[in-house]
């Protein structure tokens, strides 16, 4: 067979006729689980084909732009709505004129509202209509809207995610849970601020970033700098460490600096989806971990926890055991 | 893997994550069909295109009555001939292949899963096949070539690729989509 398979291969990839390769055709004629097995081979081949076509369609490309018309198609809208308010209240008397703006403020302006949600265990890179590129990390929501009256890119946002604001003269302001605002104008750069964190950190990789707490206090960001936020303390601050730790994730890579147990199992249970449960309680913050992890798989992950200290785990469906 | 039709409930939500993975799952097979019918790559772009910002414009209004790719691969093709029919009018020619409309729209989707099957079959290939293999079908690099970038001989090239056929033929057919 393997004589007439690369005959088979030959044929194919000149498209010559059966007719032209007489050892094949004869084998084709001479029964029709032959024919079948041809047809099957050339459909693989045509098939490969079809797929390599595929690669052909820029879907990145394509994307961009079709954010681009969505965000135009929105803004028109909103002009439309706005127009009739002005047609509609020129002819009308004051006093229902005044009625209609305050309607038109309550439904017309009100902007289309992106949501956008990572579950646990998966990760997500998305365009917003203004152009800006986001990474989500597993378990993250975003909410974006425009805010047409203040012209404001406005960002609700718990979870973790890496942030490329394209350049607008708009502010871009991302809202944290606990109330700490990041006003930026273009920018790329990094933010974790899970609502069950106590903690919001960013890391600034270019442009400028404006950080402002609940109580009105202010910290500016050149790029390369890092800033934590303790919602406990509502301390605002500098902080140490390296620009590659915050943005490990992006490429699967766990930076630990003096981390405790409990802090690694949160961020593990985050990016696999899984329960992990330390049975002996004492153990989550006696144990610290400093280091890059870089594995695939969680059962990589525990197991290298193994090699670095005393524990030892055991899997349960999507629970693990920690001893 | 996400389920097409779970997507599109999200996008019926308001999600512009699904309506994003939704895009991505299908951009370049409905490409590649739209293509087929009205044979122009720009023009099906545009198509294809237009098609998902009316997705995302209607998306509370849509009524999906069987799965989502059939609705996607329907639309397209209507799209398509839709093109086709304005083509033919403003130049009042019939240069362009007629395409079947009578192959079915099952068809397609049969079609488009046995693809997808044989996607994933080849990423499943061994290493050093998988490497022959997508030089030669999808990178469209000649015999020649591959033999001179991985040095080996030609001959090789060709065990290789009816090696890689062979797997392929009977992964797709555990899959029992052939």
């Amino acid at each position: 067979m393997k004589k007439l398979g690369i005959k088979l291969v030959d044929h194919f990839y000149t498209g010559s006729e059966l007719r032209e390769e007489p050892e094949l055709e004869e084998w084709y004629k001479s029964s029709d689980e032959n024919k079948l097995i041809y047809e099957n081979y050339r459909r693989i081949w045509l098939g490969c084909i079809e797929l390599a076509q595929r690669k052909k369609f820029n879907a990145e490309i394509a994307w961009t732009n079709i954010n681009k018309k969505i965000s135009v198609q929105t803004t028109t809208k909103r002009t439309i709505h706005n127009a009739v308010y002005v047609v509609i209240g020129m002819a009308a008397s004051l006093l229902i004129t005044l009625g209609l703006a305050f309607y038109t403020n309550m439904f017309f302006i009100k902007n289309e509202t992106l949501q956008l949600s990572t579950s646990l265990g998966s990760r997500s890179s998305i365009v917003l209509p203004d152009g800006t590129s986001v990474t989500l990390n597993a378990g993250t929501h975003l909410e974006y809207s425009y805010d047409n009256l203040n012209k404001i890119r406005d960002v609700k946002f718990d979870g973790e995610g890496y942030f490329e604001v394209a350049k607008n003269r708009n502010p871009f302001i991302v809202h944290t849970p606990n109330g700490l605002k990041l006003k930026v104008l273009g920018t790329k750069f990094s933010l974790t601020a899970y609502s069950k964190d106590k903690t919001i950190k960013t890391t600034l990789v270019e442009g400028k970033v404006e950080l402002n707490t609940p109580d009105n206090k202010k910290l500016l960001l050149i790029p390369g700098q890092m800033a934590t936020y303790n919602d406990a303390t509502k301390e605002l601050q500098y902080s140490n460490g390296q620009l590659y730790q915050n943005l490990g994730w992006l490429d699967n890579k766990l930076y630990l600096d003096n981390t405790s147990l409990q802090e690694v199992c949160t961020i593990l249970e985050r990016w696999y989806n899984v329960k992990i449960i330390i049975e002996k309680d004492e153990l989550s913050n006696k144990i610290h971990y400093t280091g890059v992890l870089r594995e695939e798989t969680i059962v990589d992950v525990l197991d290298a926890l193994c090699k670095l200290s005393e524990i030892r785990y055991q899997v349960n469906g999507k629970a693990i055991i920690i001893k | 893997m996400y389920n097409t039709d779970d997507i599109f409930l999200g996008i019926r939500h308001g999600d512009y994550n699904s309506f994003n993975h939704l895009f991505f799952c299908y951009y370049g097979r409905l490409c590649v069909y739209v293509s087929e019918i009205i044979k122009d790559d720009f023009a099906s772009e545009d198509i294809v295109q237009e098609l998902f910002i009316k997705l995302w414009a209607n998306r509370e209004r849509i009524e999906v009555r069987e799965n989502i790719a059939s609705y996607l691969f329907k639309s397209s093709k209507n799209a398509a001939l839709n093109y086709l029919r304005s083509e033919k009018s403003k130049k009042n020619a019939l240069e362009k292949i007629p395409f079947d409309i009578s192959r079915l729209d099952d068809d397609d989707l049969e079609h488009d899963k046995i693809l997808s099957a044989l996607e994933k079959c080849i990423n499943q290939l061994p290493a050093r096949s998988k490497e022959v293999f997508l030089l030669h079908r999808f990178e469209g690099l000649k015999q020649k070539e591959i033999s001179e970038k991985l040095n080996i001989s030609i001959q090789t090239i060709k065990n290789q690729i009816w090696k890689s056929l062979q797997f392929l033929k009977s992964c797709i057919e555990r899959k029992k989509v052939l």
